[in-house]
């Protein structure tokens, strides 16, 4: 709690107690002295909780802005002192007070779980000049510079690690609470903690530009951009607010014509509705229901950009998934190598024809192989889409796939999966089998999105049917479609789309620029990079297929608290309204319509944030 | 251009949305998008008029409520 809310919280506090006093005292004495003294002591206990909502609705209306919160409640409560209603003026005020206090509380608190983030950035940090090491603001980081970061430390911008490995807490932005190991080359993000070791690093990128200021903008401008929800909440308000100010002037004039010109009584009636009648609830509910949503969301590893693709998130029918990358890690890695000769030779010559090539199977290959001869190999050349050819002693060493064997008319066994063949002076050798590894998470993530959440999820690949099989059987996916073109999967997310389906694609954020923008909605599995950032509505930091399911999880549990918020608030102010124009409610019922339901309606809106992180 | 402010002194979320429509009839604001939550205010200006237009800004939310500031 602030100052100013502490403060508020004692005055409710002795208002309380001298209401409570009050009452006692004039059950227990009831002269006439005594009612004078109480008039006294509920005109003070009302100066103490409501003078500023007093002096504000003046200064308010001497700036031409009446019928807001503040003039309703300040007329309001003085029209219950003329007509000696002397509690109800008090109360209500109280109450006022104490559904403001709470409300202020509740949008600080939630402010602050988002705003978590603020605090991963370091303020100051360690340059390396020559031998010198001063110490300078972050803002005044260069891309260039080099800096020393020590243990406990927070990186302060994107870098790459030129000298020492240590470990990195990256559970701030990715919800992982695994420590991960990092060395010479490998690129730290900005907010992630140094555990280990005094590293020192080369800044990547200015301030501004890392990573955790990117994602603190997104988080900032996604609660600007309002979905449908939310429009249909200001629509709704544009209209109900003068509709509900007609009826209450029609309360406070046309029933005291019939009842002995008793207008005091009346326009008091026509206050309390006014009262009631304050959309507050639904305003502030349901932004804060998305709010909470995106809040728990970002400690999860999940970046969303707006509260409207919580809305799409929480309708889809159907998820694509792309295969390299989201549901495997994108790096290859040689799981068996069969040779038909000497395995010697055959490993030699692989691996030092494949170190010609920058292909990432040819480095997958060189990475595994890396303990052999190199042997000279002369006129290297590459064969895009095929693979590498070179001379050995003078004779031809052929090295790629299938089609590459085959326009060289080698003899050789076709096998399935990812091949890399050899041969050698027109005999085939043998060849390597590389395997994309499925993330560990990947088949139980997509088992659980399908049987829970979506009608199915669909792989989409430009990868060969076989591999595609492959995988597609180990993480338990029936649809799929495989050799498909950049084009071709747009043809089949819009087959999908004209079926009226809600679609989401989940890709690598890189390659697959075209159907992320396509699908009704899009997630991108950050790697931490800027451009995955942009070029989805909602990114995954922490790369696992499991956090896709945790975000349709929330959204939809994020949307049923709206949902919940707009109908209970729209019906309880309904059913009041109309007790409220019979005549049938009182000051107090009203203010409990009016503080209560929003009570109500932010406590749900909370609950996202209250509940623990889930698994 | 784009730009962010802090806002501070708005009562309640109601009242930041009928400020964000009188915001968005002034002359020349292009789009203005108040976050009752972030206390944050995103205004659209043409370049070349942003200041004069922003001193605007500020003064209907001034006159708006008491205590109401664009900074």
């Amino acid at each position: 709690m602030n100052k100013k809310q502490k403060k508020t919280l004692i005055e409710i506090i002795i208002s309380t107690i001298l209401i409570i006093f009050n009452i006692l005292l004039s059950s227990i004495f009831k002269t006439e002295l005594m009612s004078f003294f109480s008039l006294i002591l509920y005109i003070i206990t009302y100066f103490i909780i409501g003078r500023k909502v007093l002096f504000k609705a003046i200064k308010n209306i001497l700036k031409g802005h009446v019928f807001d919160e503040i003039f309703l409640m300040a007329l309001a409560t003085i029209g219950a002192f003329i007509l000696k209603e002397y509690f109800e003026g008090v109360a209500v005020m109280l109450f006022y007070q104490i559904g403001e206090l709470f409300q202020d509380i509740a949008v600080s608190s939630s402010r602050k779980s988002i705003t978590h983030l603020i605090e991963l950035v370091p303020t100051s940090t360690l340059r390396i000049n020559g031998d010198d090491i001063e110490e300078i603001d972050v803002e005044e980081v260069n891309v260039g510079d080099i800096l020393l970061i020590k243990v406990g430390e927070k990186i302060p911008v994107d870098a790459l690690i030129i000298d020492g490995s240590t470990t990195i807490d990256t559970s701030s932005l990715t919800g992982e609470s695994l420590p991960v190991e990092k060395s010479v080359n490998e690129e730290v993000l900005s907010g992630t903690i140094n555990l280990s070791n005094v590293i020192k690093v080369k800044a990547l990128k200015t301030a501004e530009n890392s990573t955790i200021f990117n994602i603190l903008n997104l988080i900032e401008d996604a609660t600007i951009s309002k979905g449908k929800t939310e429009s249909f909440i200001s629509k709704f308000a544009k209209f109900y607010t003068p509709i509900v100010v007609i009826l209450a002037f029609i309360i406070s004039v046309v029933p005291p014509l019939f009842d002995g010109f008793n207008f005091a009584k009346w326009i008091l009636k026509g206050l309390s509705f006014l009262v009631i009648s304050c959309p507050c609830a639904l305003v502030i509910s349901v932004p804060l229901s998305f709010f909470s949503g995106i809040g728990k969301a970002s400690r999860n590893g999940i970046l969303i950009k707006g509260s409207n693709y919580i809305e799409k998130l929480s309708k889809v029918d159907y998820v694509f998934l792309d295969k390299t990358g989201t549901i495997t890690n994108g790096n290859f890695e040689v799981e068996s190598i069969n040779n038909i000769s000497n395995s010697t030779i055959f490993n030699n010559l692989l691996y030092s024809i494949e170190r010609y090539s920058t292909h990432p199977l040819a480095k997958a290959i060189c990475s595994y192989l890396n303990e052999y001869n190199v042997l000279e190999i002369n006129d290297v050349k590459e064969i895009p889409g095929k693979g590498i050819i070179g001379y050995y002693e003078d004779k031809l060493v052929v090295c790629g796939n299938k089609s590459l064997l085959n326009d060289h008319n080698i003899k050789f066994k076709s096998e399935d999966g990812t091949l890399i063949y050899l041969a050698y002076d027109n005999k085939y050798l043998g060849y390597a089998l590389l395997n994309d590894l499925i993330k560990e998470d990947s088949k139980i993530a997509i088992e659980r999105i399908k049987n829970t959440l979506v009608k199915d999820v669909i792989m989409l690949t430009g990868d060969k049917s076989d591999v595609s099989k492959y995988v597609a059987n180990l993480v338990n996916i029936t649809t799929y479609k495989a050799e498909l073109l950049p084009q071709e999967k747009l043809d089949v997310i819009t087959q999908y789309k004209e079926k009226g389906h809600i679609t989401c694609f989940v890709g690598d954020g890189i390659n697959d620029a075209p159907s992320l923008a396509l699908a009704d909605v899009s997630l991108s599995m950050g790697n931490g990079s800027t451009l995955a950032l942009e070029t989805s509505d909602i990114v995954i930091i922490n790369n696992s297929l499991n956090s896709v399911y945790n975000a349709i999880k929330i959204a939809k549990s994020t949307m049923k608290i709206a949902y919940f918020n707009i109908v209970f608030s729209i019906l309880i102010k309904i059913l009041f309204l109309l007790l409220s124009a019979f005549g049938l409610s009182n000051m107090l019922f009203a203010i409990f319509a009016d503080v209560g339901v929003m009570i109500i309606c932010v406590l749900n809106s909370m609950r996202n944030l209250i509940k623990k992180r889930i698994k | 251009m784009i730009k962010k402010f802090n806002i501070e002194g708005l009562d309640c979320a109601n009242c930041a949305r009928v400020l964000e429509n009188k915001i968005n009839k002034i002359d020349n604001v292009k789009m203005a998008k108040i976050s009752f939550i972030m206390q944050k205010i995103t205004i659209e200006i043409e370049d070349e008029l942003f200041d004069t237009t922003l001193q605007e800004v500020k003064r209907v939310a001034s006159k708006f409520e008491d205590g109401v500031k664009i900074f």
